[in-house]
């Protein structure tokens, strides 16, 4: 299915869709319905290859993180409880599918793009676009400052960089977060705050550094 | 407040993950604090700053792949009907090793215990009461007591249920003259004689019991032949044969009864 409109607006509609209709949806799925659960698939698409854009840091492995989602969230289909959040239930398989990329990722040795990066394989700014006013120096200037967060978190250890994303981006409940990370929330407050210091430090010198005379 | 330990706490603060209470503490230490609030402030820029790390827009290509890869992996990868699933996950999936190794196992353990099993358990079960007997009998015929009679109970019960067994001897001509001189001791060989019960496993396959058996028959033997000698000093009993030398063992089983007919010579006489 093809759209000549950017993805996001198709998911908003489908995302705006009443729970019953995705209770149904789901329902329709788990008796082996492949139509209904290819509409499953675009109601919270979007919503997946971004979670996992942001703990991968780049598209292709974000898009094989988005297909192992779903492959998985069809293998257990039949273990979803009816009355269940169903985006609540794909994200966190999302978020464990990264984990395990990343886990798998380490066990390679690190990244498998030629330079020997860290495993966080960030994208620069110019591999891809927003959608941007006409202002190509305010454009330019978010470019870099979205370059600098990115290599300040590709400069994170997984486990903070994790907790930072669902934590700050994610926008996830400390619990939660432990939940996920399967870890307790005293251990992820420990984690977010060295994050936070860490990021907070990373960009002071990097501004400073590109600050005229400093 | 210590200012210097101030900067994970305010990191935390930064995104509201201070408890309460310490939240308010804090909160009161940067209203008089200039270096802790502007160390806030740095914090809060971050944030700004990390909010910037918003995901590219996928464009529907993207996603149309995705879709297409995922629904072609799920048609390519079917199951198979459900039984030949699964008969093959039964044969060739991780549990099949296990369940292999457990019968290995436990053939194993059966071949094993095979022999143990038949050697122990049929001449165990008919032994124990047999050499009971014969045990019983032994103290009686070694104990410190001359003329040990079996218990009271234990020979009614003999009694009771068959008849006495004959234990006779065919002594030699000359042991009548050590027979005669041991005269005050015949009646008491007579009744530690009479009512003797041994058991023996004369089964190839207890070579033990056997012996044992075969001590306590020579046991009974030489105490026959001074029963038998004593009796036909007394007039009680005539062996019809004196060359041969008879000996019954009553086993446990009151149906069973070994009759031993052997040479009268010593030396002939089971060891």
């Amino acid at each position: 299915m093809t759209e000549n409109r950017p993805a996001g607006e198709a998911d908003s509609a489908a995302a705006a869709a009443h729970p019953d209709a995705l209770s149904a949806l789901v329902a329709r799925a788990r008796t082996g319905d492949r139509a209904a659960f290819e509409q499953l698939m675009v109601c919270t698409q979007h919503k997946v290859a971004a979670t996992a854009w942001r703990l991968l840091g780049n598209r292709e492995d974000a898009r094989d993180a988005a297909q192992e989602s779903f492959l998985r969230a069809y293998k257990y289909l039949k273990s979803f409880k009816p009355g269940q959040d169903f985006h609540g239930w794909i994200y966190r398989i999302t978020v464990n599918v990264c984990r395990d990329m990343m886990r798998a990722r380490r066990a390679a040795g690190g990244s498998s793009a030629a330079g020997g990066q860290t495993a966080y394989e960030f994208e620069e700014a110019s591999e891809w676009s927003h959608a941007e006013g006409g202002d190509a120096e305010r454009a330019a200037l978010l470019a870099q400052r979205r370059t600098i967060v990115r290599r300040a978190l590709a400069a994170l250890p997984e486990k903070e960089r994790t907790a930072v994303v669902l934590r700050d981006l994610e926008g996830l409940a400390t619990e939660e977060v432990a939940r996920l990370m399967n870890t307790r929330p005293a251990t992820v407050r420990s984690q977010i705050s060295t994050a936070r210091v860490k990021l907070k430090v990373f960009c002071e010198q990097i501004l400073r550094e590109r600050r005229p005379g400093g | 407040m210590d200012c210097a330990r101030n900067e994970k706490l305010l990191a935390l603060h930064a995104g509201g993950d201070l408890p309460e209470a310490q939240a308010r503490s804090l909160a009161a230490h940067l209203r008089s604090c200039e270096g802790c609030r502007r160390v806030a402030s740095d914090f809060a820029a971050g944030r700004e700053l990390l909010a910037l790390h918003e995901p590219p827009e996928f464009d529907a290509a993207f996603f149309d792949r995705i879709r297409r890869n995922v629904l072609r992996e799920i048609d390519g990868g079917a199951p198979p009907p459900p039984a030949f699933a699964r008969l093959t996950a039964l044969l060739f999936g991780h549990h099949a090793l296990a369940l292999a190794a457990c019968a290995a196992f436990l053939l194993v353990a059966a071949v094993a215990l095979v022999p143990y099993l038949r050697g122990g358990r049929a001449p165990a079960g008919d032994a124990p009461p047999q050499l009971a007997a014969v045990g019983v009998e032994a103290r009686q015929e070694n104990g410190p007591a001359p003329g040990i009679t079996p218990p009271p109970a234990r020979a009614d019960e003999t009694e009771a249920k068959t008849p006495a067994p004959v234990v006779a001897s065919l002594p030699h001509r000359r042991h009548l003259g050590a027979s005669d001189r041991r005269a005050p001791r015949a009646k008491s060989a007579a009744r530690r004689a009479a009512p003797i019960e041994a058991a023996s496993n004369v089964t190839a396959e207890t070579a033990e019991t056997a012996e044992i058996a075969e001590a306590h028959a020579s046991n009974a033997a030489s105490t026959c032949q001074e029963a038998a000698a004593v009796s036909e000093v007394a007039g009680l009993a005539a062996p019809a044969e004196r060359n041969m030398l008879r000996i019954e063992l009553q086993t446990g089983d009151p149906n069973v009864r070994i009759i031993w007919l052997t040479p009268q010579e010593p030396e002939h006489l089971p060891r």
